[in-house]
């Protein structure tokens, strides 16, 4: 492994930290909120990585300080080898050629004001890529590429769909030829029938162009149709990292195990038989996370070492990376305690 | 039989319905244009059973639990039509009087985000014993242990704290607890929720649910379940019924609507959605198009342009219900 090519993503440590702030003139630092928390991942040219986690697991954050939207707290980022904190303006724009996003919510992050050819034209405005009729081309063929019509470019935003929406929102971020796009709960606010075909075009874009995803998501089914490798967070933390489907089907970490027995597959059937994995309590405070394993407030199987000491994030044998004490180096996981629905519905909380 | 959906209460019998809604409509006038949200929507459902009303954005699902319990803006005018009958009442025709005694009494409500439901500046205390005392007319005191005693059935560990908390200082989660204690508060006999987990987490989700299910078995509750999600409705409903463009499409007991689905959209919509439980062949197969103008709805099947089998008698004129098993109603004419 240490002679090959470095991937296009590195992040190694990175932590970004928000400051709760009180007082009127001073706006002194109360709290350090520790949305991300010492995260280690990598993403190869070509490949899409998963992040999945509930709310408060900073994943959007790890998002946005991918792309420069915030700036870390610690750690580095390296976009093929090189480090890109730090950067200064002329530095961050060639940044945004190989970098780009698209937000969750479609009816957000296309200006209103804009029509819909100058919305994706506008990266090639700014990068200064060909003059005014290339723009128009480029624009006609973006359009075709995402399957919409190219005489669309002379509308507004307010004139289409969600699905079409997030279509527009994809056409701009490819309109530089990035190399990695981050993309935060893209699918989320569209409608079932509408997602099918948003996830597909990502797919086919993939695979096309040799793109690379940071594809973060609540949803791990969207995600198990994307992508090849999934990073469960939690807390800041990763718990959990390797192959989609084995960490799917085998889940080793207590957390993966609890999120995936808590997913309502469509099938009566599949749903009869659940035995979900339950979880006490709530999600603790980010600003004073809780000592040694993050997890261990609402671990069923923790024990006194989980409070101690916190597990590092570990290889084990069949690839993949677990942060928990009782995961085998030969990928044995613990069995989680098993509840009939029923039972584990009334578990108190609070 | 899945221990966890229990079988509904009936008597030798057919059981009397406890809402029994036929032929329900809500048009709005949107600038001189007609809007038909909800366009002949019948359904029932019996006591202890929990229906699933599943749909996607434009569907109607929403306006009609809202056109049930008379919760239309007032600003925007409307007509109803059709009858909902809830005992020897006419949820549609009732007086606003009859209905402040029904709503939150005996049909309670739970809508999908807790903290615009939830008022920030009062106690939850306050909130929860609220309904109780106006309903109820009982004292502050046999009131506040009534609530705590709710607080307690939905899975507080602290009912005490929560009762002095407010809105904000609970997660959504124990928010969404709240509103099932606020809702049960005053023993109604129908619960309608409305995508009452889709803003939490999916680990909360299911605890949500299963409360929600167990609570309902040990009281006999009949509910409604409102939601986009299929997970959700295979896990937590006795009987589905599939809403598109303001109509009903499919309906039929929740196992047979999955193991045999009969009408396009649906089938559409079960091989599109993305899925942990089964090998994964390929890409996904979404349904073509998108959901149709609530304005200008043709003459024909609503679904015909999205439908991979329309023939021309799918756009000449709108198929009515017909049985296709048993319970088990689709709205097609080609029915594939």
């Amino acid at each position: 492994m240490s002679n090959s090519p470095p991937s296009l993503l590195e992040i190694e440590q990175l932590k970004t930290f928000y400051y709760l702030r009180a007082g009127t003139l001073l706006q002194r630092k109360v709290a350090e909120v520790h949305a991300v928390d010492g995260v280690s991942l990598s993403v190869r040219a070509g490949e899409a990585l998963g992040l999945v986690g509930e709310s408060g697991c900073g994943k959007t954050t790890l998002a946005r300080t991918v792309v420069q939207l915030i700036p870390p707290t610690a750690g580095e980022i390296r976009i093929g080898g090189r480090d890109v904190t730090g950067l200064n303006r002329a530095e961050k724009r060639e940044f945004r050629r190989t970098v780009q996003m698209v937000f969750q919510d479609p009816y957000d992050s296309l200006d209103a004001r804009m029509k819909v050819g100058d919305i994706i034209a506008e990266g090639l405005v700014i990068h200064q890529l060909g003059g005014r009729a290339e723009r128009r081309e480029r624009v006609a063929q973006l359009l075709a590429q995402v399957q919409l019509d190219p005489d669309m470019a002379s509308r507004y935003p307010r004139e289409f769909s969600g699905g079409q929406r997030q279509r527009i929102s994809i056409a701009r971020a490819l309109a530089v030829e990035p190399k990695l796009i981050v993309l935060d709960e893209p699918v989320s606010a569209l409608d079932v029938s509408i997602q099918a075909q948003i996830v597909n075009l990502l797919e086919d874009l993939r695979r096309d162009r040799d793109l690379s995803f940071l594809f973060i998501s609540h949803d791990l089914a969207v995600v198990r149709q994307l992508c090849g490798r999934v990073a469960v967070m939690y807390l800041g933390k990763i718990m959990e990292l390797g192959d989609t489907e084995r960490v799917t089907f085998v889940p080793l970490h207590p957390y993966t195990q609890a999120l995936l027995s808590a997913v309502p597959a469509p099938d009566p059937e599949v749903e009869h038989r659940r035995r979900r994995v339950p979880l006490r309590g709530d999600l603790p405070s980010a600003v004073t996370p809780p000592p040694g394993c993050r997890f261990h407030t609402r671990c069923p199987i923790a024990q006194d070492i989980c409070r101690r000491s916190e597990p590092p994030l570990r290889r084990v044998s069949d690839g993949r990376e677990v942060a928990c004490h009782f995961v085998g180096e030969d990928a044995t996981g613990p069995v989680p305690p098993q509840l009939p629905a029923t039972e584990s519905g009334t578990s108190a909380v609070g | 039989m899945d221990p966890r959906v229990a079988q509904p209460i009936s008597s030798a019998s057919t059981p009397v319905p406890v809402l029994d809604v036929r032929d329900l409509r809500t048009h709005f006038s949107v600038g001189g244009r007609m809007l038909r949200a909800v366009d002949g929507v019948s359904f029932s459902v019996n006591p202890g059973e929990t229906i699933g009303l599943v749909g996607e954005s434009g569907s109607g699902k929403s306006v009609t639990a809202l056109s049930l319990l008379q919760l239309l803006p007032r600003t925007t005018p409307h007509v109803t039509a059709g009858s909902a009958m809830f005992g020897d009442v006419d949820l549609i025709k009732a007086t606003a009087k009859r209905m402040r005694s029904v709503r939150g009494r005996k049909i309670a409500l739970i809508f999908q985000d807790p903290m615009t439901s939830l008022n920030p500046m009062l106690t939850i205390g306050l909130q929860v014993t609220e309904g109780i005392r106006w309903h109820l007319r009982v004292s502050v005191r046999e009131a506040h242990e009534r609530a705590e005693h709710l607080l307690h059935q939905v899975g507080m560990a602290d009912p005490r704290r929560v009762l002095h908390a407010y809105p904000h200082e609970l997660s959504g989660g124990m928010r969404q607890r709240v509103m099932i204690a606020i809702a049960l508060s005053c023993e109604p006999s129908l619960l309608l929720a409305d995508e009452p987990t889709t803003a939490l987490d999916v680990t909360i989700q299911a605890q949500i649910l299963d409360l929600l299910r167990s609570l309902a078995d040990e009281r006999g509750l009949a509910m409604i379940l409102i939601t986009h999600n299929l997970g959700i409705v295979a896990g937590y409903t006795h009987r589905t019924y599939v809403m598109y463009a303001g109509e009903i499409v499919e309906e039929a007991p929740t196992q047979a609507l999955f193991s045999k689905p009969r009408h396009p959209y649906t089938m559409g919509l079960l091989e599109s959605v993305p899925r942990l439980d089964r090998r994964m062949t390929g890409p996904l197969k979404p349904i073509k198009g998108s959901p149709p103008s609530p304005f200008d709805r043709g003459p024909g099947c609503p679904f015909a342009p999205r439908c991979p089998f329309a023939n021309s008698q799918s756009w000449e004129s709108r198929p009515a219900l017909e049985l296709v098993g048993p319970d088990h109603m689709v709205a097609c004419w080609v029915k594939p």
